[in-house]
């Protein structure tokens, strides 16, 4: 039965992508198209639902979806996971492309799009039910190129140009993917995950450290962790809205769940390689939040906040990795729970919430057709619904309560604040520096999405393309607001569910309790505590507060308000970048023109702005001009003359005879 | 030089004797009992509105400054928003051009605010009643709780003026 619904949502995927190829001349492709992904999500979830209800009675078993010599699929618990949150984005994207789409009819290709679209689904959905390592690259592949085609489908300079990038960055990971996971499985694509776990067991060290390090470099430039997460914000923003939430929101996961498979392979993690994924998921952290406050461009910011939130899920898997290794004694199955709610409480919430915003932001910019923060404002005025969804979602990707992404961060926050007490010294202090480091990131993420918020929906318009825009559909709210109720509830309704033993098992997770002892609180507490402060202070001020209001026009000193006298984005993030400003260097540029040749004094002066990411300048840069300059040297071996050519391959037969010899 | 020393020797001082009248001591004395009875030891900040006068009211109002009433001793004080005055005083028939400027400033203003009409042009319009770039007195638009006539009203009539509204608004 489950079988039948996995792979029913998995054929569906491909029938949506040939329905697009064959209704390409009709009128109707797009909506057929999108009729069968949302389909094929809800088979998925009905069956991801079912095999919950299995795992809750105890039944732990893997789903076989579809097996021959040459392609193995099957459902584990861990993938099943993963594709829940996979079918749980592509049913609230494609709902969502039902809208949004014909708005774009002339802008994209909608056959060719949807097509992408279709095989992107299939990728995402083959790769999580891979088998073996050759189903799981072919998968992979398949998710890669037709994201690539998602990137570049408004054909502009910019798509192109940051399509670019992706390739190349997906395709080296390609690479390292395969000669890692070739490594592992000792040159056999076709043996089962099991078999590979059992070669990879018989690998010298260093051919396993070489493998570890080829997969993280791989599953990591999907994830964009750093350093190789540059072409994530220049590239998931470029996408459609509906591609850039499946990007971001679900195909991260999926480098996600990669990883994970791949570290499950390896018999042991040593301390040092679960560091290096903690000091790079920590990084991520950092540097994607330090952007997301200071980018301008609001689809860009949520990529880098994508990049922040990837930081820390794969700073809660290096916890993991790193447990077995540190001396913490009776407390290790506690935090082992604790850490593993949070890396499954903050995937769902990522991908829901990250989708949903960029679901939302995409329906903003249909309105108003700019991405630039400094530009939008006004909005929650004439879109109270679709303003209070968007709060509520940037509310859950800053994590305040009452929303899930609190709860998940808390999981985080207690390993990291309570779980090491009785550890030696040396690990308390590593995980108080990493505590430290994650409440920076969380304050700061605040500050971001404050700024997102703020600036796009409050204040007076910006722009009169702010100003003139329409009415918001509902069609374009409704995903984004089903997104924001989800993601508020799902604290609300899992945490207590991980919180305690007797129900911990209704989840099927093999432990007891996520909820460390000294840390635990009830997330419906949490939330009448909240609305009774909120009640608490209405009550306070109906008593108190002066029963006469006057509304009457701001005090302008005579000069009439403008919507440019507001705070803008790059206003509210100037505190950050100059505190900053080591790591996100900002370029001024003054360009003083004389309006008349003979006299200086009168003259025109522009100022132009832009920051640039410290990688970018430190490490990408260099890397590209070092390139050049030896291909330039390389090149002076060319010189035309054929004597020279003889010499070195005289040269050349000389070297081959001697190492032969 | 000897000589001009005495020639000052024998012009002696020539300079008038000033005779400092006692009243407006009294007068301002008793403003400031009222201010105090009324803001509670603060000063009482007026918040000045030309409407359009021919700056004779504003030559009166700024002498309320100098050294000789120096009202700063009973507690007034100009200030420069609505937002922080008590007092509006409006000067000259109110002009099409400050009509709106003049309501906007009495709509910044706290309550309980007062307002006071200086001149006669605030009060009827002046001679420029009926003109057509007036909208009328300032009582056409806003509540004037004192008027203080005069074409200018001299500084000590202002005074005068201000402890009766003063007086008014601890009445009401």
């Amino acid at each position: 039965m489950l079988a039948l619904l996995y792979g029913g949502a998995f054929l569906l995927s491909g029938a949506a992508a040939l329905a697009a190829m064959a209704l390409a001349r009709s009128a109707h492709q797009s909506a057929v198209t999108h009729a069968l992904l949302i389909l094929s999500g809800l088979f998925g979830l009905a069956a991801s639902v079912g095999y919950c209800i299995e795992l809750a009675h105890g039944v732990v078993r893997v789903v076989p979806v579809y097996a021959t010599a040459l392609f193995a699929f099957f459902v584990t618990p861990l993938s099943g996971f993963f594709l829940a949150l996979v079918f749980l984005g592509v049913t609230l994207t494609s709902w969502y492309a039902l809208g949004y789409l014909p708005r774009y009819h002339t802008h994209y290709t909608l056959p060719w799009l949807d097509f992408a679209t279709s095989l992107f689904v299939l990728g995402m959905v083959g790769t999580l039910m891979a088998g073996q390592p050759f189903a799981f690259l072919i998968a992979w592949e398949l998710m890669s190129v037709a994201a690539y085609f998602l990137i570049i489908a408004d054909g502009s300079r910019e798509s192109l140009t940051a399509g670019f990038r992706y390739l190349l960055m997906a395709q080296l990971g390609f690479l390292a993917l395969l000669v890692g996971l070739l490594l592992l499985a000792g040159g056999d694509p076709f043996a089962s995950w099991a078999a590979v776990a059992h070669a990879a067991a018989a690998l010298p060290p260093s051919a396993r450290l070489g493998a570890f390090l080829l997969l993280l470099v791989g599953f990591g430039s999907k994830a964009g962790l750093v350093p190789l997460h540059q072409w994530l914000p220049a590239a998931h923003p470029q996408a459609p809205s509906h591609s850039s939430a499946l990007l971001s929101g679900v195909m991260l996961k999926v480098a996600l769940y990669g990883f994970i498979l791949s570290v499950g392979l390896l018999p042991a993690v040593p301390f040092s390689w679960a560091m290096l994924v903690i000091v790079l998921g920590l990084a991520s952290a950092f540097f994607g939040v330090l952007h997301a406050v200071v980018e301008n461009d609001a689809k860009r910011m949520l990529a880098w906040s994508s990049i922040e939130h990837m930081g820390l899920l794969f700073t809660g898997v290096g916890l993991l990795l790193a447990l077995p290794n540190l001396p913490v004694g009776a407390d290790a199955a506690a935090l082992t729970a604790a850490l593993t709610g949070f890396v499954i409480l903050h995937a769902l919430n990522h991908s829901l919430f990250k989708s949903g915003l960029f679901m939302a932001t995409g329906a903003v910019v249909a309105q108003t057709h700019t991405r630039d923060l400094d530009r939008l404002g006004g909005l929650a005025q004439r879109w109270p619904l679709f303003s209070g969804a968007f709060l509520a979602l940037a509310l859950s990707a800053a994590a305040l309560p009452p929303t899930g992404t609190f709860f998940g961060e808390w999981l985080l926050f207690q390993p990291l604040a309570i779980g090491f007490r009785s550890a030696a010294p040396a690990s308390s202090l590593g995980a108080a520096l990493v505590l430290a480091v994650v409440a920076l990131v969380g304050g700061l993420a605040v500050f971001a999405f404050v700024k997102l918020f703020s600036v796009m929906f409050l204040g007076r318009p910006r722009s009169s393309a702010a100003e003139q825009a329409g009415e918001m559909p509902l069609l374009l709210t409704l995903p984004p607001l089903a997104a924001a109720v989800l993601v508020s509830l799902s604290g609300l309704l899992l945490f207590p569910l991980l919180a305690q033993p007797e129900r911990v098992r209704l989840l099927g997770l093999p432990f007891a309790s996520a909820v460390l002892p000294g840390a635990a609180m009830s997330s419906w507490g949490v939330v009448f505590a909240l609305l009774g402060s909120a009640a608490a202070a209405a009550a306070f001020y109906r008593a108190f507060a002066r029963r006469t209001i006057r509304i009457t026009e701001t005090w302008d000193c005579g000069a009439p308000l403008t919507a440019r006298m507001q705070y803008t984005a790059t206003g509210f993030s100037a505190p950050i970048r100059f505190f900053f400003r080591a790591l996100v260097l900002s370029k001024k540029t003054l360009v003083v023109e004389p309006v008349v040749v003979t006299n200086p004094w009168i003259a025109k002066r522009r100022l132009s702005w832009a920051t640039e990411s410290f990688w970018e300048a430190g490490l990408y840069r260099p890397v590209g001009r070092a390139a050049i300059a030896i291909s330039a040297s390389v090149r002076r071996l060319q010189n035309g003359a054929v004597q020279f050519y003889l010499a070195l391959v005289f040269a050349a037969l000389v070297g081959v005879i001697l190492f032969a010899l | 030089m000897l000589r001009l020393l005495a020639t000052v020797l024998k012009t002696g001082s020539k300079a008038e004797p000033v005779s400092i009248v006692a009243d407006e001591h009294v007068l301002g004395e008793n403003l400031r009992k009222a201010v105090t009875a009324l803001c509670g030891g603060r000063a009482l900040r007026i918040r000045h509105v030309d409407a359009g006068s021919t700056n004779a009211e504003e030559y009166e109002l700024t002498a309320l400054g100098n050294a000789y009433y120096d009202a700063d001793r009973f507690g007034l004080s100009f200030v420069a928003s609505p937002r922080h005055a008590d007092i509006l005083t409006v000067s000259g028939p109110v002009t099409r051009s400050m009509a709106h400027a003049l309501v906007a400033a009495y709509e910044a203003m706290p309550e309980p605010r007062i307002v006071v009409a200086v001149g006669d042009g605030a009060i009827t319009g002046g001679i420029w009643k009926d003109s057509y770039a007036v909208v009328g007195p300032v009582s056409s638009l806003l509540p004037v709780d004192v008027e203080i006539p005069g074409d200018p009203p001299s500084p000590r009539v202002v005074l005068e003026g201000l402890l009766a509204a003063v007086r008014s608004a601890s009445r009401k």
